[in-house]
């Protein structure tokens, strides 16, 4: 029998709410049922709340119980500073219509020592993958970060020696529900040569080395964990890029886009969502008009998944056209791409476009756009984009402890 | 006393019903009673602090489901689903709570969970002190302990 009954004098002045309140197993099949901002909000409840939705099994069973659905981010994190220690972040909600207050707008934890700050190297599906600046001390100190549940935990250094990148890998639908932590550092035997070695939550370490040294040109600061692998571009995005399978632990090519054989990209959009790998790679100035491309299922290659015609967006802000003599084509405008979201339908996919002092939301399928926010100091220069380059992170909400 | 292949169902306040097995059994707890022990097909099964009115409510839902688990084509899927809208819609709130309690008691999964899915959506929304006040909870934490978890959720309120 599964009741429990009280048996005290005030048994009879309990209301039917707070005997079910009072039977855990009722309870928590309650609240493995809320969307995870209700949880955090409910652990103020009381205690027993507390411990029942912090619990690290309580986010396992949450997970659990709809691990086909997609989390699409909620916002954007955007430092404001790429060098400054305890730099704000401006966060960019997706929703205007119900926006959220911004999960933190600064990195300072009491918990790391000498209150040292950190920044965000990487999002993946709702983890945070963050550091310390060089400039505080040469070895960098390297974090798991959970912006939805505060928690953050400090991985152990690597092997003492150079390293080129570090990504993270956490797939939130995969029977393991560890993440791992993928670093690419010098062999130390010749130069440009790299070893691969990988940090796993589950074992909680050590470091382990994976495969053979291996030669490359990619950027293997910007990492992007898609599809159970983590994939590298190649500097200037002209050659092939390269993927780390983590199930097999080998290594594997993926060609370039049609169109790159001989030019450099200017400027260079990679990112995923909702298991979907986007690449826009950008020749000169941005133009009104470009390709976005999406990684095939099997890594064989990309595909043209929208062109992309900007001009109903430059006649509404006049602002994002060159005014001055270009000496670009005419039609070059200024503008950045922040991100690519996707959704559950094929109809919810949007751009996030950074115009001077605004960030606009671009459907890239009804092509209709709206105003996401205009950045404080809205009036700035012409032709000035603040957050250019400085790397943009996905908000995704999720309970998983670190 | 039920004839073959009924049982009789006797609430806490003395009121009997009798259904048909296949009923009764979509409560896991009376079907290993009925299991264990054939004296209780044969007799009164008492089921233990459910009072009448909320054990009718029980026993509409399961005669519902379990004749539409038996021929599918007279109760379709999407006949079911509207069944279960109305009959949570209809509930006053005490009752969606007792019933709640017995269907955990009786273990009927599928009322539990649609029970459960009911109560979720009910309070999703709502902010703690409501939910002390639905379930009568008492606040046990320290103004610096409340201000400390406040401090590090400050978006979620």
């Amino acid at each position: 029998m599964k009741i429990r009954i009280k048996n005290t004098k005030t048994a009879e002045q309990e209301t039917s709410a707070q005997i079910v309140a009072s039977i855990d197993e009722l309870l928590e099949d309650i609240l493995l049922r809320l969307p995870v901002r209700s949880l955090i909000r409910f652990k103020i409840v009381s205690k027993h709340w507390l411990s029942l939705i912090s619990n690290p099994q309580f986010a396992i069973l949450h997970k659990d119980r709809n691990p086909k659905i997609l989390h699409p981010a909620l916002g954007l994190f955007l430092p404001c500073s790429r060098s400054r220690i305890n730099t704000k972040f401006q966060y960019i909600n997706f929703d205007v219509h119900n926006p959220i207050s911004p999960p933190f707008s600064t990195l300072k934890f009491a918990k790391i020592q000498s209150a040292e700050s950190i920044k965000i190297l990487q999002s993946c599906n709702g983890l945070l993958l963050c550091s310390s600046f060089r400039a505080q001390r040469p070895r960098l100190n390297y974090h798991v970060f959970n912006p939805t549940t505060k928690q953050l935990t400090t991985i152990p250094k690597p092997y003492r020696v150079i390293i080129h990148g570090m990504s993270l890998a956490f797939d939130p639908a995969a029977k393991s529900r560890a993440y791992k932590v993928v670093c690419v550092r010098s062999s130390g035997l010749v130069s440009s040569s790299y070893q691969i070695e990988i940090y796993s939550s589950d074992t909680a370490g050590p470091w382990r080395v994976s495969g053979q040294p291996f030669t490359a040109k990619h950027d293997f600061k910007n990492g992007i964990c898609w599809n159970g692998a983590v994939h590298w571009l190649s500097h200037w995005g002209r050659d092939k890029s390269l993927y780390f399978n983590l199930d097999e632990e080998r290594l594997g090519e993926v060609p370039p886009t049609p169109n790159n054989a001989e030019l450099e990209a200017f400027m260079t959009y990679f990112g995923e969502s909702c298991g979907h790998l986007h690449l826009i790679q950008m020749y000169g100035c941005p133009n009104i008009e470009f390709t976005v491309f999406e990684m095939m299922r099997d890594c064989s290659g990309w595909f043209v998944k929208n062109v992309v015609d900007l001009s109903a967006v430059t006649s509404a802000f006049p602002g994002m056209i060159r005014t001055e003599l270009s000496p670009y084509d005419d039609d070059s405008c200024v503008y950045s791409v922040l991100s690519i979201i996707r959704g559950e339908k094929e109809e919810d996919a949007f751009l996030v476009l950074h115009i001077p002092g605004k960030a606009i939301r671009y459907n890239l399928v009804s092509q209709t756009f709206e105003k996401l926010c205009d950045f404080e100091g809205a009036d700035e220069e012409e032709g000035y984009l603040r957050f250019e380059g400085v790397g943009a992170y996905q908000y995704i909400e999720s309970l998983c402890g670190v | 006393m039920a004839s073959k292949g009924n049982l009789t169902l006797k609430s806490c306040n003395g009121k009997e019903f009798i259904v048909e097995e296949k009923v009764a059994v979509m409560s896991t707890t009376i079907k290993n009673m009925v299991d264990v022990d054939d004296s209780f097909a044969q007799g009164v099964i008492p089921i233990i602090g459910v009072d009448g009115k909320i054990l009718a409510k029980l026993i509409e839902y399961c005669k519902e489901h379990a004749e539409a688990d038996e021929d599918e084509e007279v109760k379709s899927e999407e006949y079911l689903k509207k069944f279960d809208e109305k009959f949570v819609d209809e509930l006053n709130l005490n009752d969606l709570y007792d019933l709640l309690k017995a269907s955990n008691y009786l273990e009927i999964t599928k009322l539990l969970n649609l029970l459960c899915q009911k109560v979720a959506s009910m309070i999703k929304g709502k902010k703690p002190e409501e939910i002390r006040r639905i379930f009568n909870i008492k606040n046990d934490f320290t103004p610096e302990e409340e201000e400390e978890i406040n401090r590090q959720n400050p978006w979620a309120f």
